[in-house]
């Protein structure tokens, strides 16, 4: 009866506590791994169609263009546009604990511009322009990621283009 | 005491840490919906997905979109249940998907693209060979085949993922109605 107070029950309760700590914090480490190296790119970054030799993130689609804009919303939030061709172009918002929190495509408002105001948990402003998607992130810190069509060289063409329309930028 | 309390640290933090890395591997398919060989998570990417799944797709399929953007289908067996080896052939027969587009590409176990004279790791809608009958046909095979090829001779295992792009909102709602492509082994060394 000693063993099982003394020593078995803090044991299991250290262990139930490591696990749910470990499982809290696996996808938020390995976004912070992914901020860190997109924070040593431009912003926005466009990265080249994936080959065997991209090793950064698992299961890179070859047939689409990625780019990237670090979101750091602590000094206030971020406005992104991006002006999509005829083709599949989305944007899609992670936030710290790699949550999809948000997806626009060019078919979420077909000949227009793509443009969202992203906002962290201290810079919620009260509305936005009627033209800008408010998007809150729920952390301060996430990604922005931009899947562009390039199944064939037509389409890469086109849609390189595209992404080059991107535009990531903090309001103060 | 200190000795005891030490043991109790060490032995519950080894313990924490290897039921969490089960869990993840083994809870992170939890509620997966499987279609002959292709198994999807319902929700790989959204915000409303349970813990294990959250740690399992952020460690394998880092950065996967929404359900309601995208529906992804790994296969990493063929339709008899057989694991996929890269130095078998086998034969992908469907029709197109239920979505704006699609794409189904080959990776290693590692979930890294497989390196090939060809540099050609996938097959999409906008530029997969079609049959007569509207269907199509893709080879993975270590040697050179006729149309749709995959070259997987720089990989022992294989495992195969399918992307479904803006599905029809019939996939979305229910993926495990989805007819996927059928993956049948033809010949092994």
């Amino acid at each position: 009866m000693r063993a099982l107070t003394h020593i078995l029950l803090p044991t299991l309760l250290v262990a139930a506590l490591v696990h749910i700590a470990a499982v809290w914090a696996v996808p938020r480490i390995v976004m912070h791994l992914v901020l860190r190296a997109t924070a040593a790119q431009a912003s926005p970054h466009h990265a080249p169609l994936a080959t065997a030799a991209n090793r950064a993130i698992p299961l890179p689609s070859p047939d689409l263009l990625y780019s990237t804009c670090t979101l750091d919303l602590s000094a206030g939030p971020a406005l992104v546009s991006v002006t999509p061709g005829p083709d599949y172009l989305s944007l899609a918002v992670f936030n710290a604990a790699t949550d999809n929190v948000f997806v626009a495509n060019d078919q979420t408002a077909p000949g227009h511009p793509i443009r969202l105001l992203i906002t962290g948990p201290a810079t919620t402003p009260a509305t936005a322009p009627p033209d800008i998607t408010l998007v809150h992130l729920g952390s301060t810190h996430g990604l922005l990621l931009l899947r562009a069509l390039a199944a064939t060289p037509d389409l890469q063409a086109r849609n390189e283009a595209a992404r080059r329309t991107l535009v990531c930028e903090t309001l103060r | 005491m200190i000795l005891r309390a030490l043991a109790i640290l060490v032995i519950g933090t080894s313990l924490g840490l290897a039921s969490a890395l089960a869990a993840v591997w083994h809870l992170g398919g939890h509620g997966s919906v499987r279609v002959g060989p292709w198994i999807t998570p319902l929700d790989a990417g959204g915000p409303n997905r349970g813990p294990y799944l959250r740690a399992a797709a952020a460690l394998r399929a880092t950065l996967a979109l929404a359900r309601q953007e995208a529906i992804y289908f790994r296969a990493a067996t063929d339709s008899d249940g057989n694991t996929l080896q890269g130095t078998c052939t086998y034969l992908i027969q469907g029709a197109d998907l239920p979505a704006r587009w699609w794409s189904i590409t080959l990776y290693g176990t590692d979930h890294y693209l497989i390196a090939n004279p060809e540099n050609r790791y996938a097959y999409a809608s906008a530029n997969v060979a079609h049959e007569p009958d509207g269907s199509f046909a893709i080879h993975l095979s270590p040697t050179r085949q006729p149309g749709n090829w995959l070259d997987t001779a720089n990989a022992a295992k294989i495992v195969l993922l399918t992307r479904l792009y803006q599905p029809h909102a019939a996939a979305a709602a229910a993926p495990s109605h989805i007819a996927m492509p059928s993956i049948t082994r033809q010949s092994c060394p």
